[in-house]
């Protein structure tokens, strides 16, 4: 399924390119930033966007972009669970024992992989050498690191709102659905235990659900972007509205020094000139017109769903 | 320009961040957390209601301070978000310790709340008031309003903070 691969690595590029700003401003971001161009380049080296033999032909051709896309997809994988679960330990030290987890699942595979004797660049290259035990243990350790950390990421983001965490979830899923199916039919092609179209049949499952998984999780990264950009942008012309009815009425805006502020200050700012307009408005010193009382109520509404309503850390 | 209805200046504020930050006001996410907060830090239950109304002109909270627990009251008819400023400015007096105020206990609205040992205090938007008023209740007042800010922009946290934080 060459599609829904370079679905997926164009899906992974937008994010990525999308998301520089805020991975260059928000130390928080860089994570989820790297994941998805770390991402992108695991995609790459499945042949689909260059072919798999000018890849594979620059490290010797020996099937080595096998291994490079394996440490790359773990990576990448392992880099989204670090962002997510960043979240959930937010005071806490980084527990050193997370990179302990990818050390210890990329070497165990690439041990594996130095075991296996290699043929010619192949797209198939582990499912034609499934008759060696290394071969199959090799993708079986990858596949289980990445259902692993797929599970992980799924219990990071369990306590949080699944209106927005759902992607997250069902992404994982996926990727977990994929991940043991390939394994289960490497074993059963190790033991040559079904005809050669029943196999072809199990292996195809792999594709649709692990790249259908992938791009939901990005799609899930992604829409945080578009939910923080959108609020932004809404703030940004509300205070530009707000602004105007203070000046046309001549309030100088009683706002409190810069202070201890947690939701941006676009939302201080709204807030204050919210508070401030109904102030006057109740003192009788100014008297709104129909339309300035349209945007106030339309920019209250904005602040008031922000408000204590913050998701639990 | 319309002159501002509170005090404030570097004192103030400086005031105002140093009482936020020793009592952990940053802490709590939503309204029941603060008012859980504000009676530990007080001793006294805190109740509030939405009971008064238009009625009571520029009184936009009271804030009727009994020896065993404190009532924040506001005007139901406020929206949502006016309404919760003026709550947190009245749990700003109550965190301040800050005295009633005897020029409101004459109020008509105000006198049927107020029993033996009761003290209250208003948030009033009344721009003649503030100026009859005695420098300290100045202050205090402003004191208030400025902590009422800071606690507002604390609950203002975007729904998906530490979603946004991460893949923002
Ligand atoms: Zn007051």
């Amino acid at each position: 399924m060459v599609t829904l691969q370079t679905v997926a690595f164009a899906v992974l590029c937008l994010v990525a390119v999308l998301r520089v700003g805020s991975a260059r401003s928000n130390p928080h971001a860089r994570m989820s930033w790297l994941a998805s161009v770390v991402g992108a380049l695991a995609l790459l080296t499945l042949g689909s966007v260059i072919p798999l033999g000018v890849l594979d032909g620059a490290l010797g051709g020996t099937n080595l972009i096998y291994l490079v896309q394996n440490l790359l997809a773990t990576t990448a994988f392992w880099l989204v669970l670090q962002a997510a679960a960043s979240q959930e330990s937010e005071d806490t030290p980084h527990s050193r024992r997370r990179y302990w987890v990818l050390g210890v699942i990329l070497v165990a595979f690439s041990v594996a992989f130095l075991f296996i004797d290699r043929g010619p660049t192949s797209p198939t290259f582990i499912h034609d050498n499934v008759d060696q035990l290394a071969a199959v243990l090799c993708a079986s350790i990858y596949l289980a690191g990445i259902g692993g950390i797929s599970l992980q990421l799924m219990l990071a983001v369990r306590r949080r709102r699944l209106v927005a965490y759902w992607p997250f979830v069902v992404g994982g899923a996926l990727a977990i659905v994929a991940c043991i199916n390939e394994i289960v039919w490497l074993f059963i092609a190790h033991a040559h235990a079904v005809d050669a179209r029943t196999q072809a049949l199990g292996y195809a499952l792999f594709d649709p659900f692990f790249y259908l998984g992938v791009i939901l999780i990005v799609a899930g990264i992604l829409s945080f972007t578009v939910r923080k950009w959108n609020r932004e942008t809404q703030m940004t012309l509300a205070i530009r509205q707000l602004s105007r009815i203070t000046q046309r009425a001549g309030l100088t805006s009683a706002t409190a020094e810069d202070g201890p502020a947690t939701g941006g200050p676009q939302l201080s700012v709204a807030y204050d000139l919210l508070i401030s307009i109904h102030d006057e408005t109740v003192a009788g010193r100014v008297q709104l017109t129909a339309r300035e009382r349209r945007v106030l109520s339309r920019a209250e509404a904005l602040v008031t769903r922000e408000l204590g309503m913050a998701e639990a850390r | 320009m319309t002159e501002s209805m509170w005090k404030g200046g570097h004192d103030i504020a400086d005031r105002c961040a140093r009482i936020f930050e020793d009592n952990g006001l940053g802490g709590p996410r939503n309204m029941e957390e603060l008012v859980t907060r504000v009676s530990n830090i007080s001793g006294k239950p805190v109740m509030i209601e939405p009971l008064g109304d238009e009625r009571w002109e520029t009184i936009t909270a009271l804030w009727v301070s009994y020896p065993a627990s404190d009532l924040v009251l506001v005007r139901a008819t406020d929206t949502h978000l006016y309404r919760t400023h003026c709550i947190l400015h009245e749990l700003a007096h109550i965190i301040y310790r800050h005295p009633g105020c005897s020029d409101l206990a004459s109020a008509e609205v105000v006198q049927s709340l107020i029993s033996d040992g009761a003290t209250v205090r208003g948030r009033v938007v009344n721009p003649q008031a503030v100026r009859v008023a005695s420098e300290r209740s100045e202050t205090i007042e402003g004191e208030a309003e400025n902590l009422a800010r800071l606690l507002g922009r604390s609950l203002l946290r975007p729904r998906y903070a530490a979603g946004e934080k991460s893949f923002g």
